[in-house]
């Protein structure tokens, strides 16, 4: 009797372990309490060199490893861009954007999640080069690359303001 | 003075040992799945091993996500292959997860266990960072908020120069490149386990790299029945344009995830690293003040005849054979104080008893013995009962049986035969000795080499001269006392009818060969009446 009981009980411990690791195998956890949809500002742009950019000549390159002969060689800050979001006309984020890395000197990058709740907007987003005081006037500023659009952002979904392509104007458009 | 941690270590020590006895008691000492946590966790690999190289054969890197729903449509094979595969992971977290804390709480991550602690935690991290990576080979939501977590602590490095989330922003589909590099972290990383593996073992002379292939079975078969009957879900496709509400979480590998979702990334950093830290430096707070500390075992070279028998019995690889410098032939035994445990288990060993720890070599314990015996003077229905400090006899402290006294040893398989012999012949009605379960003991192989010493026959055995109906050797769990209390009373009643019978058999010897007094042998002429 007494070895009855031991093997139901061994059985009954063992089913109770395999259940256990069975539901915390995929216990489900709330992610995300709020129905909030995301605006998210994701994109990526080269900056204009503004540093001087002097003409190597043939002695200073064959003093330079070979990888590194490139003869127009800029030296100097990448310029600053501002970036703003306007919602339904009112400004939502204001920002001061910098190159990317240690040095300032690589491509410069936004990514930013804006939580909003579930309903229609007008996004307006601006990034343009930020003057800088000493420069010339007339100087050429690139282009600044903005959207504004009307976007309708349901409950819990993600809208993506980046640019079309590459090198395209910003647009608005769903995650892929 | 106990610190807390000490105080900590001792409850969930009990607590432990009470497991260990509910399991003791459903599946037996052999059987039983918490002192094999190790083996077990092995043995899970080996499966993994084999499921995951049938599921790669199915894997697409250009589409995960299908290819792994392609997968589970194999109502045949893929599905529970898939579900084995998952549930044996979770399980061999499980184990390693025991076995972490098994060896924690019972002190053996310091001194000459400390590289295997430390592999240990390296096994344990390369054995997350795996189940990481398969998670994220699905691309369901789970696999999506890994990797988006994931980045997000490496973007709070000083690092890279642009965000690594930006891969996970929606701009671009994502790069094969980033699958790519998944699954072949997914394949390469096992072989680091291998690597580690053998590092985690390397100090041991015997390692018991799997269980006894009954459990081994049994596991299988259990988790197979777990994955047929409840298929592991398959989440839904990872949309970066979904804030999924729920996830369906791993706890086993993915507990974190919910607790650093709310964290900023620099403070996860901080808490991980904390965490590590405190782990990685575990040989260093939990090994015992200088003074506490066991000392080396040491060869008395006077002694050593060259046998090899300790050589062979050291269970971890501590002591070496070389020739002798004293101007006798043949070879002597050294002891590596880096890596000896200080067990004694070579005290046993040694027939000459020149080998052990200081106080605890066959010469002191034959002292020891001595006086123990002069200070009881165990009667000849009374048991000695042989307790293992480290097992059942940690709970005995200052005990008092009815008819048995105790003797505490540090390891049962400290102990040198000839002290049970010496105890026989001093006349005890039995000697009990109560060891630690086979795959239990502190030091490994105590259970195994104090059996085969006393019953068959290995160096330093028990001679063939002492009576084995008064010796009786059981292997029993630290907290099974009422185990070791049924035991005991049965050994001391046949103790008390042994005492009995002799004393009967005394009279029926003085009755029979009572020779009348004028008939008495002349001895010395050997003429019989």
């Amino acid at each position: 009797m007494m070895e009855l009981i031991r093997w139901v009980a061994g059985i009954a411990v063992l089913l109770a372990v395999a259940t256990i690791v069975g539901a915390l195998s995929q216990f489900p956890v709330a992610a995300e309490d709020s129905e909030d949809a995301i605006l998210r500002l994701s994109w990526r742009v080269r900056s204009q060199e503004v540093g001087e950019c002097p003409t190597r000549g043939r002695d200073d390159l064959d003093q330079l490893p070979v990888h590194m002969r490139n003869p127009d060689a800029c030296v100097g800050p990448l310029p600053a861009y501002d970036l703003q979001l306007r919602l339904n006309g009112e400004l939502h984020l204001e920002q001061v954007v910098e190159g990317g890395g240690a040095r300032g000197d690589r491509p410069l990058y936004v990514l930013e999640d804006i939580r909003l709740p579930p309903d229609t907007y007008r996004v307006e987003v601006t990034f343009e080069r930020r003057p800088d005081p000493g420069d010339d006037e007339g100087i050429d500023m690139g282009r600044a690359l903005s959207v504004d659009t009307e976007a309708s952002m349901g409950s819990r979904t993600v809208t993506l303001v980046t640019r079309a392509g590459d090198t395209g104007n910003l647009e608005l458009r769903r995650p892929r | 003075m106990v610190t807390p941690v000490q105080t900590a270590f001792g409850m969930l020590g009990r607590g432990l040992s009470r497991l260990d006895h509910v399991f003791d008691r459903l599946y037996g000492s052999r059987y039983n799945p918490l002192y094999q946590s190790g083996p077990i966790a092995v043995a899970l690999f080996v499966v993994l091993l084999v499921t995951g190289i049938y599921l790669l054969l199915f894997y697409r890197i250009g589409a995960p996500y299908e290819s792994v729903a392609r997968i589970d449509d194999q109502v045949w094979t893929g599905r529970w292959i898939r579900s084995l595969h998952r549930y044996a992971s979770d399980a061999a977290v499980i184990a390693i997860a025991v076995h972490g804390v098994r060896m924690l709480v019972r002190g053996r991550s310091w001194g000459a266990r400390a590289l295997a602690w430390v592999s240990g935690l390296v096994l344990t991290g390369i054995f997350l960072l795996i189940g990481w990576t398969g998670f994220v080979m699905v691309w369901d939501v789970q696999g999506e908020a890994l990797a988006r977590e994931g980045a997000r602590f490496l973007d709070a490095l000083p690092i890279f120069s642009e965000p690594i989330s930006r891969t996970f922003a929606g701009e671009q589909p994502l790069p094969g490149a980033f699958f790519f590099l998944n699954y072949f972290l997914h394949i390469a990383l096992p072989l680091g386990i291998a690597l580690f593996l053998y590092l985690h073992v390397s100090r041991l002379a015997r390692p018991k790299l799997l269980p006894p292939r009954r459990l081994t079975w049994a596991l299988v078969a259990g988790l197979t029945a777990l994955a047929v009957l409840w298929p592991a879900d398959l989440a839904p496709r990872a949309d970066p344009g979904i804030i999924p509400e729920a996830i369906p979480l791993n706890w086993f590998y993915n507990f974190w995830l919910p607790i650093t979702w709310r964290m900023p990334a620099w403070a996860v950093w901080l808490m991980g690293g904390g965490f590590t830290a405190i782990a990685f430096l575990a040989p260093l707070w939990t090994r015992p003040p200088k003074r506490h500390r066991p000392e080396a075992s040491w060869v008395n070279e006077r002694h050593c005849v060259g046998c090899e028998q300790c050589f062979f019995d050291c269970p971890y690889e501590a002591i070496s054979m070389m020739p002798r410098t004293d101007g006798r032939d043949g070879l002597v035994a050294k002891v590596n104080p880096a890596l000896c445990v200080s067990c004694g288990i070579c005290s046993g060993s040694c027939a000459p008893m020149g080998v052990g720890p200081p106080d605890r070599r066959g010469r002191d314990q034959i002292d020891q013995v001595r006086s123990f015996l002069s200070e009881r003077s165990p009667a000849s229905d009374e048991i000695v009962l042989v307790v293992c400090g480290l097992g059942v006899g940690g709970r005995l402290n200052g005990e008092q049986f009815q008819g048995a006294w105790l003797y505490s040893l540090d390891c049962v398989g400290n102990l040198h035969t000839s002290v049970v012999e010496f105890m026989v012949r001093a006349g005890v009605g039995g000697v009990m000795i109560a060891s630690c379960p086979e795959r239990d003991c502190w030091n490994r192989e105590g259970p195994a080499w104090t059996e085969e010493r006393l019953f068959h026959g290995r160096e330093a055995e028990l001679k063939e001269r002492v009576d084995r109906e008064r010796v009786r050797y059981l292997n029993i769990g630290a907290a099974d006392r009422g185990g070791l209390l049924v035991q005991l009373r049965e050994f001391q009643d046949q103790a008390r009818e042994r005492a009995a019978a002799d004393r009967e058999e005394d009279i029926e010897i003085d009755t029979e060969c009572e020779i009348p007094p004028h008939e008495e042998p002349d001895l010395k002429r050997g003429i019989l009446p």
